[in-house]
């Protein structure tokens, strides 16, 4: 299988102009600017292939867009070599921008005061895509997004909901196999997200395209992606599939017990994991992932439980550790809950 | 090919948006006739007391400044739109859309959007123009509308250039409005006659700010029929304006990074 | 009797406009760079003929470099802050503090204004130098006071006319057709195209009965000593004058804007 994206090395730094207060710094700041570089990017490397959903990670200001940016061929990044779908995106050739598409979060292309449809008339002779294959793509997207009676509605009188399934569309319209998102959902109601989401993973799945995906929802990132890229400070921390990285920073689950009949103390069951709850007839502990199956079979023979569900720690939760770990100067072995 | 089906694309879709979206159109339009008027009188009260300006006649200016104008209501209704939208793209980062189309970007964003009030406008210079003709008993060869023609959308080519290569700057300076209006103002001074300019002067505004050249050399050649050596100048501003304003946008599109990081 | 915050509002303006607007000083350059080429049409014209409309050669180019930086302070035009407080609300604000709007924008505007004035001396000086011996400067006193004078009195003019087109947001919600009129006609009006004495009799005879031309074309005209003794006093008094009824006509239109206002519910 082929890499639809490669990364080597890539190294992006700002020059951000300081700027000092006053009439003074002002005046300065006309004749004698000074700068100071804001490493964003720092020799990261990964490879995607084909078909793939990867999720990027990370706080703002960490790269992410930076990234995509570059990737799509918006940035041209200082060191680094870089291609997608073989192509080097900088190059920006056409039969390289026809293959990509990019979903940006709160920038919207579409024409205010136009339907959707004149916008989408005109991507068509923008990509050059031959009418029947815009018809019949633009007929399938329509119907799968439901908004078949908003085409030629004008896109000002559209609900946000409704406009960002349009501005979807319009970066589907010349089926893209690599898409590049950055904060999709950003802005939407739980529900439009949710819908959003769909839809991205349903076209995903029918064109086997690769994803992208920048965004700090983990929602997103749950749903859409089977391998999580962490970028902090410009650098890659881990890279890996979302279990690995629950199990790399937060190798704990936490294990719920319902009782039917309540157990007096609780430090009974510390010897086991840390107490998260107790109420009596409920305890929460959190258990070493690796023991969990162990433990668990301890407990159901020696007490009356009822109930046991297991729960992963969230995908929030680890992230936070992650960092936080990074930020603690530690490599990021032995996280804790 | 495929830029001129954009062009006749794009020209539709302002046109239906300009339906849609609650422009006045008796303001747009009769801004422009007022300056336009305001002109004619101007022109028209310096005639009243004196008979030439540099040994042009009254009929002569009168037909420069429906030349001059004719050069600025087609760039401002075919290109200034795009143009003047470029700073505020670059600061919203909104720029990154046109910048992804499988499409020349300088192209694209130049032609996004078109004026059409100012297209229409062109009645007003048109009926001067033909008015002026007439009084100056000018007859024009096919040949020489053609070359005439040439000229005018050679100055709009120039006038365009310029524009692009001032807006620009905005991927490094903020406050390019300022500048941008300089040379808006420069260039609406277009109307006077060349002969006012001698020397040095002549030479900066005919290589470094080619005033001169978008309205007199057109005017010129309509009334005189010939243009000789002065083909040089126009070829020399067409291109090189072009180039540098190529240039420059592409250079600023490297540095350009987008709203945020 | 209070003057003392609505000296500390012109100061704080004009603290703003030096330090931050920068750019509004570019924008004055941007104005006065074109004045080059305007300087050397007046040349042209004056090739053939010593006195075209009752003024010579130096008189002409004396009266557009010095109607270039006397426009920036007397012309004038729909104020952005008055316009946006009265069509976003943030007027009430002001009406809750014991103040007066109009001296309080009087303060705020002329406060802004006079970093202009001295920038802008500034800029056209190399186009006096430009014009060298051409660039006129009267040497009688009384000229001199009258010509400051009938400044000072058409800035107050000048103000008013800005605050009274700036009301008309009360009752528009679109600023333009007024923009229109002070943009183009106005300017017109007041002389900055051309000296009015190059117009046709009759349209020279109308215009002299509009308030306008006293805001530009009458001071210089003090300055160029085209006017007798008798004419500039009665210039003086037709801006008292007009300084009057624009104080009526402001406050009859500001109570009519205001019922609007509170009744919109601002």
């Amino acid at each position: 299988m082929n890499a639809a994206i490669e990364v080597e090395n890539l190294t992006k730094t700002y020059r951000v102009p300081i700027r000092r207060p006053g009439l003074k710094g002002a005046i300065k700041h006309l004749f004698a600017r000074q700068y100071r570089n804001v490493v964003a990017l720092d020799r990261i490397s990964f490879t995607v292939q084909q078909g793939a959903a990867v999720g990027y990670l990370g706080p703002n200001g960490a790269g992410k867009t930076t990234t995509l940016k570059v990737l799509s061929g918006l940035l041209h990044p200082d060191e680094g070599r870089i291609r997608v779908l073989g192509f080097d995106p900088w190059r920006h050739e056409e039969a390289f921008k026809k293959r990509i598409g990019f979903v940006m979060g709160q920038k919207g292309q579409l024409w205010w005061d136009l339907p959707a449809h004149d916008s989408f008339e005109l991507l068509r002779e923008m990509y050059e895509i031959p009418s029947r294959r815009f018809l019949s793509t633009l007929q399938e997207l329509v119907e799968r997004f439901s908004v078949k009676d908003l085409l030629y509605v004008p896109v000002r009188n559209l609900s946000l909901g409704e406009r960002m399934k349009m501005e979807l569309i319009a970066i589907l319209l010349h089926e893209p196999q690599v898409l590049f998102l950055d904060e999709p959902t950003i802005g939407l109601d739980v529900m439009a997200q949710h819908e959003i989401r769909l839809l991205l993973k349903d076209y995903q799945k029918r064109h086997g395209a690769t994803l992208l995906l920048a965004s700090h929802y983990m929602r997103d990132v749950e749903d859409l992606c089977d391998r999580i890229l962490l970028i902090h400070q410009g650098n890659i921390l881990f890279d890996g599939s979302i279990d690995e990285i629950k199990k790399h920073y937060v190798p704990f689950k936490k294990v719920s017990f319902t009782l039917s009949r309540p157990v007096e103390s609780e430090e009974v069951f510390s010897q086991w994991g840390e107490v998260q709850e107790y109420s009596g007839s409920q305890v929460t502990l959190t258990v070493a992932e690796h023991k969990v199956t162990q433990i668990m079979q301890l407990i159901v023979t020696r007490f009356p439980v009822v109930g046991v569900s297991v729960q992963d720690p969230s995908l929030e939760e680890v992230i936070r550790v992650a960092f936080s770990t990074f930020d603690n100067g530690q490599g990021g072995r032995d996280g804790v809950a | 090919m495929k830029y001129v089906r954009l062009v006749r694309l794009l020209l539709k879709q302002n046109f239906l948006r300009e339906l849609n979206f609650r422009g006045n159109f008796f303001l747009a339009v009769g801004t422009n006739a007022l300056w336009f008027l305001i002109a004619i009188i101007f022109f028209g009260a310096i005639y009243l007391q004196s008979p030439s300006i540099g040994g042009w006649s009254m009929d002569e200016t009168l037909m420069l400044l429906s030349v001059s104008e004719i050069v600025h209501l087609l760039y401002k209704g075919l290109l200034g739109k795009g143009v003047s939208r470029i700073p505020d793209l670059v600061r919203t980062g909104r720029l990154d859309h046109l910048l992804l189309k499988p499409v020349d970007s300088q192209f694209l964003v130049s032609f996004y959007r078109v004026d059409y009030y100012s297209l229409i406008s062109l009645i007003f210079p048109l009926a001067l123009f033909f008015r002026s003709l007439e009084r100056l008993t000018i007859s024009l060869t096919f040949g020489q509308m053609f070359a005439a023609l040439a000229l005018i959308f050679g100055s709009v080519f120039i006038l365009y250039s310029v524009s692009l290569f001032i807006v620009s700057l905005s991927f490094w300076l903020t406050q390019v409005y300022a500048l941008h209006a300089l040379f808006q103002e420069v260039f609406s001074l277009s109307n006077y006659p060349e002969s006012i300019y001698s020397g040095l002067l002549r030479i900066a505004f005919t290589f470094v700010f080619p005033i001169v050249i978008i309205a007199n050399y057109p005017a010129s050649f309509i009334l005189h029929k010939h243009i000789g050596v002065l083909w040089l100048p126009v070829l020399f501003a067409v291109c090189v304006w072009g180039l540098l304003a190529r240039r420059l946008w592409f250079y600023g599109l490297r540095h350009y990074s987008g709203a945020s990081s | 009797m209070g003057w003392r915050k609505y000296f500390l509002v012109a100061r704080l303006s004009m603290r703003e406009a030096s330090a931050y607007r920068v750019n509004h000083v570019v924008s004055f350059i941007v104005v006065a760079a074109p004045l080059i080429i305007v300087l050397l049409l007046w040349e042209t014209i004056y090739d053939q003929q010593q006195k075209i409309a009752g003024l010579t050669r130096s008189q002409v180019l004396t009266y557009f470099i010095l109607t270039r930086w006397l426009f920036e302070l007397t012309g004038p035009a729909v104020w952005w802050e008055i316009t946006s407080d009265i069509r976003d609300g943030t007027l009430a604000a002001h009406l809750l503090r014991p103040e007066d709007y109009q001296a309080y924008q009087f303060a705020s505007i002329i406060g802004a204004k006079l970093p202009y004035a001295v920038v802008g001396l500034i800029v056209i000086f190399p186009f006096a130098l430009f014009i060298g011996e051409a660039f006129l400067i009267p040497d009688s006193g009384l000229v001199w006071g009258g010509f400051l004078l009938s400044i000072a009195l058409a800035m107050m003019m000048g103000y008013l006319f800005t605050y009274l087109f700036s009301l008309t947001a009360f009752w528009l919600e679109e600023g333009r057709g007024v923009e229109l009129l002070a943009d183009i006609a106005i300017p017109f009006a007041m002389g900055s195209m051309l000296p009015l004495s190059f117009l046709p009799d009759a349209w020279e005879k109308f215009l002299s009965y509009l308030p306008f031309q006293y805001l530009l074309y009458f001071p210089v005209n003090i300055y160029l000593e085209k006017l007798t003794r008798e004419q500039v006093l009665l210039g003086l008094a037709v801006q008292i004058i007009w300084i009057g009824a624009l104080l009526l006509i402001n406050k009859v239109v500001w109570d009519m804007g205001l019922r609007r206002f509170s009744a919109v519910g601002g």
